[in-house]
């Protein structure tokens, strides 16, 4: 990737000039609001790819991974180039032989072309998107003696630039999951970026165990998780290889959690309850307790300052989600009514989603602290469960039982249509973002 | 003085009755390089063991179960649970670990806690007919474990359980 970065850096400084000029028209042109409570969608189109010499025969695989990540986007509607009079063709490599009247007509907003030239591996591409309206480039890049296996990264830095220009937003391209998979009688710990790609396992205990709950550490080098063993839970920590197993001062190990000044928060049976406490960074013991009472409290969920802690207590009755200040050590119910489990604090601390029960299943909920009010994002059908937020508190992944099975489907906080995330054969199940995106 | 004694005995039940989970669990910590290999062969010699136990592994493994998002006992609980209080004194070398099973509604990290709320009826019922905490372990497996994964209430019934394993 080393090399890709430095043709990046050449590709840069050829776009320089425009890319300014670029940036300042696309502040007073199209910009989409994701803050707000949802949004209308835009209407998206890629021209098939143009060669100004030999075609590379994966300059349509570099298309359809453009595709495949413009369909992630719940603002976007991407348009086929049928939809369009006369096809989405490009008379010429330059951006002034663009007839823009046929995507005009067709309601296109944003068109992404894609120019390929020779050069080294498959030849350079230049990949830009249009205001259709205003006939304006908003975003150019290029990028040189690209490879096959580049493609996807071209198309997520791509991607992510696009994104990052319409919304202020883009880190979803960078950000990974941990989820859970089957393996045989057991479960395992496996990762995946948010747009499919890079799929690997992260544990192997097969029969041997249940290696459930992950979530990551706020630099993104960790993953801590519940390993269900024969005769007790344990604590899983992974930092790359092998997990380390450790045992906890109880059998009873649920939902550990990073905080994020590096403490791992987790339930635990000590005193007759299941309580929050956190633990030394050796793991051997409790380092405090962070809520203890006489009913079930688990599922400890932070924000980036670790001042608020979401949980899941049934002191009530039913479970529900209460929030702990952790400075001051007030607490409060969040949900409200019925059955709510799996709380997934946002990184700005502006919101939870959860899972509700109701009817045969689970839905999705977000609760916003600021209006004190709950919002339903998910519609199944089956049972969505297991919320996580992304690093950009916008998106959020979810497990679902729609498409029969388990598997892993993206949505934002404002309940746009889910998209599902590959994650490989068989079952996927209790996604967990990393909450800040791993470093170059 | 008797009050004095009672008391003295209470205390140390209460203190029994806490040490669920922790009573194996006093060297705390240590990196488990081997926790697959640890795990391999415990489960080997469980089975070794419930093939030398024969008829009684049977007995001692009849299940017991639970209403809908609750862990108190039924009356037939406690018969099956007494009868296995009897085996084990007469098998004092055997140990047992009870598992709580939940149904599929709710979700994982929260019928994890439930079902060790079953495990740990069952466990502290058994303590009080006189079985020593040293010879019980509990686990949890929420509703990770189903025995029948039907979505309608036969299968939940049957899925709101306690499990028993003999061990050493």
């Amino acid at each position: 990737m080393t090399s890709l970065r430095s043709l990046l850096v050449c590709a840069f400084a050829a776009l320089a000039l425009a890319a300014t000029v670029v940036d300042s028209r696309a502040q007073d042109t199209l910009a989409i609001e994701i803050q707000g409570p949802g949004q209308a969608r835009m209407n998206i189109v890629q021209s098939k790819p143009f060669a100004d010499g030999n075609m590379p025969a994966d300059a349509q695989y570099l298309n359809e991974l453009i595709r495949k990540n413009l369909a992630f986007m719940p603002f976007l509607k991407v348009m086929s180039d049928t939809d369009i009079l006369g096809g989405a063709t490009l008379p010429g490599p330059k951006a002034e032989q663009i007839d823009f009247k046929p995507f005009s007509l067709a309601k296109v907003d944003l068109l992404v072309t894609a120019v390929w030239k020779p050069g080294k591996g498959l030849g350079d591409v230049e990949l830009r998107a249009f205001e259709v309206f205003s006939q304006k480039l908003l975003l150019g890049k290029v990028y040189g003696s690209v490879t096959r296996d580049q493609l996807p990264e071209v198309a997520d830095r791509f991607c992510m630039e696009l994104m990052a220009l319409l919304t202020g937003q883009g880190t979803i391209f960078k950000a990974k999951l941990a989820f859970v998979k089957p393996s045989g009688k057991g479960k395992d710990i496996w990762m995946v970026g948010a747009m499919g790609r890079d799929l690997a396992q992260v544990t192997r205990y097969g029969d041997l165990g249940m290696a459930i709950s992950p979530a990551w550490s706020w630099d993104g080098g960790r993953i801590c998780f519940t390993l269900i063993g024969s005769t007790s839970h344990y604590l899983g920590v992974w930092s790359g290889g092998k997990a380390n197993v450790f045992t906890l001062p109880s059998s009873t190990v649920i939902s550990p959690h990073y905080m994020p000044n590096g403490t791992v928060a987790v339930a635990l049976n000590i005193r007759g309850n299941t309580d929050i406490y956190s633990l030394d960074s050796s793991f051997k013991n409790t380092a405090g307790t962070l809520v203890a009472d006489s009913s079930i409290d688990v599922s400890p969920s932070f924000d980036q300052s670790g001042n608020l802690m979401a949980f899941v207590s049934d002191r009530l009755g039913n479970p529900n989600i209460f929030i702990k200040d952790l400075s001051g050590g007030s607490v409060r119910r969040a949900s409200k009514s019925g059955y709510n489990t799996n709380p997934s604090m946002s990184p700005d601390g502006k919101y939870i989603a959860y899972s509700k029960q109701a009817g045969g299943g689970h839905r999705i909920f977000v609760y916003e602290l600021a209006t004190d009010t709950e919002k339903q994002v998910s519609f199944g059908p089956g049972s969505d469960e297991n919320p996580s937020f992304a690093p950009d508190s916008y998106f959020i992944a979810f497990s679902t039982s729609r498409s029969g099975g388990r598997k892993i489907y993206l949505t934002t906080r404002n309940g746009d249509g889910a998209v599902q995330i590959p994650t490989g054969e068989g079952d996927a199940l209790m996604p967990s973002f990393s909450p800040v995106v791993a470093k170059d | 003085m008797k009050s004095r004694l009672l008391l003295a005995v209470m205390a140390l039940l209460c203190l029994s009755l806490m040490s669920f989970g922790c009573a194996s669990k006093k060297v705390a910590g240590p990196d488990k390089d081997n926790w697959e290999e640890q795990e391999r062969e415990r489960l080997a010699r469980e089975r070794e063991l419930r093939e030398k136990l024969g008829r009684v592994a049977g007995e001692l493994g009849t299940m017991i179960h639970f209403d809908f998002d609750r862990y108190d006992l039924k009356p037939e609980a406690r018969q099956v649970l007494t009868r296995k209080a009897e085996i084990m004194k007469q098998y004092p070398e055997i140990k047992l670990v009870v598992e709580g099973h939940c149904d599929q509604r709710g979700t994982a990290e929260y019928n994890l806690a439930l079902g060790e709320r079953r495990a740990r009826a069952a466990a502290d019922y058994l303590v009080n007919l006189g079985v020593p905490t040293a010879k019980l372990s509990i686990v949890s497996y929420g509703k990770e474990r189903p025995l029948d994964p039907g979505n309608n209430e036969a299968a939940w019934s049957k899925n709101r359980r306690d499990e028993f394993k003999p061990s050493f």
